[in-house]
């Protein structure tokens, strides 16, 4: 017999129903691909968010489940986020406080200010009587009810670097209902709104219909061995995070273009003119996006990686230029530095009024800048891209501490910047190549170090150098010029070994500067703690000269014992002693019936810095003695006894020492050479009676300044 | 018509040739006095590196960086001193042009030492009321050029910067524009002086005025010439990069050469501004700006 218990029925129909609804509601997000089998990172950060675009009044609205895995060994009673959109806030935040208001050359728009809310925070922790929220779906329907605990209103600013400034808000604590012990995991729910700054300021924010949003979203801090690090958002500074996988759904308005970190999944068309994007990255420790009705796409392969560039419509001749410039980094990259894992990588070229945005790396996405009519020969498109690129891999692969230790990932970088500059574009005018004037990024980077070698310690908290003009030069120029200069004090395989098994060995672990120290000093094969100690910690400069040179014929001997006798002394008469007895007193080295020169060079280390140094002694008969000093000493003189005078001498003749800050005291001759002085003498002469003539010409300048 | 002043400025010119160098003297002469210091700096600073030989070459970037780090506030003195040298030349400069536009006012226009000096003092204190006078023009000229900044600017503000970049290079032709057709003013108003002797600010600005499209395309013509053989030069003076003296000796008479040449355009430009006034108005200046229309000179 079979009894059918309608009301049961009606029960499992109402469940089946249910149960239908949610899986439609799932089945309208499609599942994340898999980009790694096995994890490349620890993945300690995940993030699921959803967000809504208002172009006009350039507003996010987001849903984010954040899943942080505690992987430390302590129980962590609290969580530290940073709100970094708050630095635009207000002229109370620490960064606007540190900045005056500019970044870069751009400075905030009056109506421009950018901040970021969390409406609301639940937390669910290890063992909670809720349901493990499917997160995706919490993220895409907000009418979901909240799991966890509410603990919005426990949420605290902190300030632990400068705690003055009271009113910043780009750092919280959240307090937890109960620790989380080692190894587990929490759900963090938020539902946030931002704001973008406008026009984009300090690489965020929005320029009419074009938006690139970056540094949008409550982002989790990092739990080191000494508890969280979490700064504020500080105008000399960079950031820091731990890696996670990303879904991101960002709802844009129909007909714009959408380039973000990850690779793109599926386009949703919604019903009331808006398109989803979802995004899914893996082993990525942020996510920036951008959109904008107006991208015009380039696409091109470099390896086995896709690239896509998004140009603007009246950059749109630079396209080729620009993908041409990302195929080129992809391929040095991966050559000379080892794998990038990522399938793709976007370049985003940021809208007129919107530079601000400009220049800055995300993992797989990267922005540029151009302007109108750039000649070929000023490569600065180029130089942006292989730089942003560059920190794929030190500030995305090795995810240093940029709060800390900005030159782990600027100066790296910028020292693989030059480097791949000249291998392409160099020897001469790698940078500039424009109307006969020929300028290496190299020479453009010494030159910049040069303009305060001294201000800081190249390593320093970031906020905590004496200027911004000192944290540019100690994160950027000097790490440039203090690599460049152990290359060519190791020799450039040597070097090119060390970067390598430093990327290989530190990927997804955060390395520190001790860590680059002992990858250098193993490699190497020597213990170069002398160098780094000099470089990183001090502010030592590196000054060597030739002071002195000059040659006097041997003189022959005279005076008692040669030329006049002691028997004879008192009483005035001179005494010519026969020839053998001389002899005895002579300089053993010089050669019988040669004119003789005794020749004296001198050099001095001017600045503090002690580094082994090459000299060449150069003679009249043509040799050159080569010479090899420690720079130990203050200074150090080198006498020579030969049949030709030495007539010059130099002290680092290759300009190997790239950190000396006076190449022209280098070296010395006997007699001056007026050639250089003539020629750049009568290019300057001719240049002013032209423009005495002429100085509308001046107009010119005006002309350049303009354009670029 | 242009072509009939640019042959009579050429055989005025070549009737001229010691005036020719006089001009060329005194521009040879400031450049000197400006090289000067520069040298002086330049080989104090090298002293006897290696630099004295490498910059004999090209020129050095890692030296540029040295000299800024250790010689930067003598090197910002230099602009000043290029604004004072500009100054002071002009003047000099209108010194002589009182003699060269007497000169090629005359008849048969030939050089005459006595005549070429005493009109350069002659004409040097009306010449110079008339630049102090003559400042006055660049006021509606910088508010013309200003305004067209300021409506580019507007309309170019968040346009696609193709626009921004190509008025730029408007603003940039008309900035100088401006200042080519100040100078023509200038040249026409000592011109009506030498020929008539009458106060003449007002005649060379009405003369530049109602024949402004010969007056601009006789300048520009003079322009476009110099920097047809700049372009020429460059290249040249750039293949001469070897650090010899020989090399080096070649350069400065080359570029002596260039500056010469360039005299002798300012020369022929003037030359040929006397020609086309003449032409265009034998009588007083009030006869002349009533009779421009009727005279045809195509
Ligand atoms: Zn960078």
């Amino acid at each position: 017999m079979l009894r059918i218990p309608i009301k049961d029925l009606l029960i499992l129909f109402i469940c089946t129903l249910i149960f239908s609804i949610q899986i439609n509601a799932q089945s309208e997000f499609k599942e994340p691909p898999v980009l790694f089998e096995e994890p490349l990172s620890p993945r300690i950060a995940n993030y699921d968010i959803a967000v809504e675009l208002d172009s006009d009044s350039r507003t996010l609205k987001g849903k984010q489940v954040l899943t942080w895995h505690n992987a430390s060994n302590d129980a962590v009673d609290e969580l530290q986020m940073h709100l970094y959109l708050n630095a635009f806030r207000n002229n109370q935040s620490t960064f606007m406080i540190e900045s005056g208001g500019t970044h870069r050359g751009n400075a905030i728009g009056n109506d421009g200010w950018g901040y970021i809310d969390i409406n609301r925070m639940n937390v669910q922790l290890p063992g909670s009587s809720d349901q493990p929220g499917n997160l995706r779906q919490f993220a895409a329907n907000p009418e979901n009810p909240w799991p966890g605990a509410d603990v919005t209103g426990d949420i605290e600013f902190i300030h632990p670097d400068t705690p003055e400034h009271i009113h910043d808000k780009s750092a919280i604590r959240i307090p937890l209902p109960a620790p989380l012990q080692p190894g587990e995991s929490i759900s963090v729910f938020i539902d946030f709104t931002s704001k973008l700054p406008s026009p984009p300021f300090a690489r965020t924010g929005s320029k009419e219909e074009y938006h690139f949003v970056a540094q949008w979203f409550p982002k989790v801090a990092v739990y080191t061995e000494q508890g969280w690090n979490c700064h504020q958002f500080h105008v000399n500074s960079e950031f820091f995070a731990d890696y996670g996988v990303y879904n991101v759904w960002m709802t844009v308005p129909d007909g714009n273009v959408v380039g973000a970190t990850g690779v793109e999944v599926e386009v949703i068309d919604n019903p009331d003119s808006t398109t989803t994007h979802y995004y899914h990255a893996e082993d990525v420790h942020d996510f920036a996006w951008t959109t904008s009705p107006e991208f015009i796409e380039f696409t091109g392969k470099s390896q086995d990686v896709d690239i896509r560039v998004l140009m603007q419509p009246d950059h749109v001749d630079q396209g080729p230029r620009h993908l041409e410039a990302a195929k080129i980094s992809v391929a040095y990259f991966q050559d000379w530095y080892g794998d990038y894992p990522f399938p793709n990588l976007t370049v985003v070229d940021p809208r007129r009024g919107a530079g601000g945005s400009g220049g800055m790396e995300y993992p797989t996405l990267i922005t540029a800048g151009t302007t109108y009519g750039l000649p070929e020969g000023i490569r600065t498109v180029e130089l942006v891209i292989i730089h942003e690129f560059g920190h794929n891999y030190f500030y995305h692969l090795l995810a240093s501490n940029e709060f800390e230790e900005s030159w782990l990932d600027e100066g790296i970088n910028t020292y693989a910047e030059m480097k791949i500059m000249n291998a392409e574009y160099g020897p001469r005018g790698d940078m500039i190549d424009l109307l006969g004037i020929k300028i290496n990024d190299t020479e453009l980077q010494r030159g910049q170090y040069m303009n305060g070698p001294d201000l800081d310690p190249m390593l320093r908290n970031s906020w905590e150098y004496y200027s911004r003009a000192s944290y540019g030069i100690n994160s950027y120029a000097k790490p440039g010029v203090v690599l460049t200069t152990l290359e060519n004090y190791l020799g450039a395989d040597v070097m090119q070994k060390i970067m390598r098994t430093y990327i290989e060995r530190w990927r997804f672990k955060h390395p520190k500067t001790q860590d680059f120290i002992d990858v250098a000093n193993e490699v190497s094969g020597q213990n170069l703690d002398w160098f780094f100690q000099q470089a990183v910690y001090s502010r030592a400069v590196l000054d060597y000269a030739v002071t002195h040179v000059a040659s006097k014929k041997v003189k022959e001997p005279s005076g008692f014992d040669f030329n006049i006798s002691t028997r004879n002394a008192h009483t005035g008469f001179m005494v010519d002693e026969p020839a053998d007895v001389m002899a005895d007193t002579m300089d053993t080295s010089v050669d019988d019936g040669e004119a003789e020169y005794h020749s004296i060079i001198k050099l001095r280390r001017i600045g503090e810095f002690k580094m082994p140094v090459e000299i060449n002694v150069i003679f009249k008969d043509g040799e050159v003695k080569q010479e090899r000093w420690d720079g130990e000493s203050l200074w150090k003189r080198y006498d020579y006894k030969t049949k030709s005078p030495a007539v010059s001498a130099v002290v680092d003749p290759e300009n190997k020492l790239l950190l000396d800050v006076n190449f022209t005291n280098n070296s010395q001759s006997a007699d001056s050479n007026g050639k250089g002085a003539a020629k750049l003498s009568i290019r300057w002469m001719f240049w002013m009676q032209f423009l005495f003539d002429q100085p509308e010409f001046l107009n010119l300048f005006g002309l350049f300044g303009s354009l670029m | 018509m242009v072509f009939a002043t640019l042959k009579a400025g050429l055989t005025a010119l070549m009737r001229n040739k010691r005036m020719l160098f006089t001009f060329y003297a005194v521009n040879l002469l400031f450049g000197l006095l400006i090289m000067l210091p520069f040298r002086g700096l330049i080989s104090n600073f090298i002293g006897t590196s290696h630099y004295g030989e490498i910059l004999g070459g090209n020129f050095d970037m890692n030296f540029f960086f040295d000299l800024i780090r250790e010689e930067g506030t003598a090197l910002g003195m230099l602009p000043i001193l290029f604004l004072a040298g500009v100054l002071i030349y002009s003047v000099f400069n209108i010194f002589l042009s009182g003699g060269a536009f007497a000169i090629f006012a005359n008849e048969n226009q030939d050089y005459d030492t006595k005549e070429f000096w005493g009109n350069c003092g002659k004409y040097f204190g009306p010449f110079l009321r008339l630049a102090a006078a003559s400042l006055v023009i660049l006021i509606p000229l910088a508010i013309v050029v200003g305004l067209t900044q300021v409506l580019l600017n507007s309309l170019t503000e968040d346009a696609y910067q193709y626009f921004g970049y190509w008025a730029s290079w408007f603003s940039t032709g008309l900035r100088y524009i401006a200042m080519v057709f100040f100078f023509a003013v200038f040249d026409y108003a000592r011109i009506h002086r030498v020929l008539t002797d009458q106060s003449s600010l007002r005649t060379g600005l009405s003369f530049a005025l109602s024949n402004f499209r010969r007056v601009m395309t006789l300048s520009f013509t003079y322009i476009l010439i110099g920097v047809v053989v700049l372009l020429i030069y460059n290249p040249i003076s750039d293949l001469l990069s070897m650090p010899t003296w020989f090399i080096i000796l070649s350069l400065l008479v080359l570029q002596q050469l260039y500056m010469m040449f360039r005299m002798a355009l300012r020369l022929g430009l003037y030359a040929s501004e006397v020609t086309l006034y003449k032409e265009l108005g034998n009588f007083s200046a009030e006869e002349m700006i009533t009779t421009l229309d009727a005279v045809d000179f195509d």
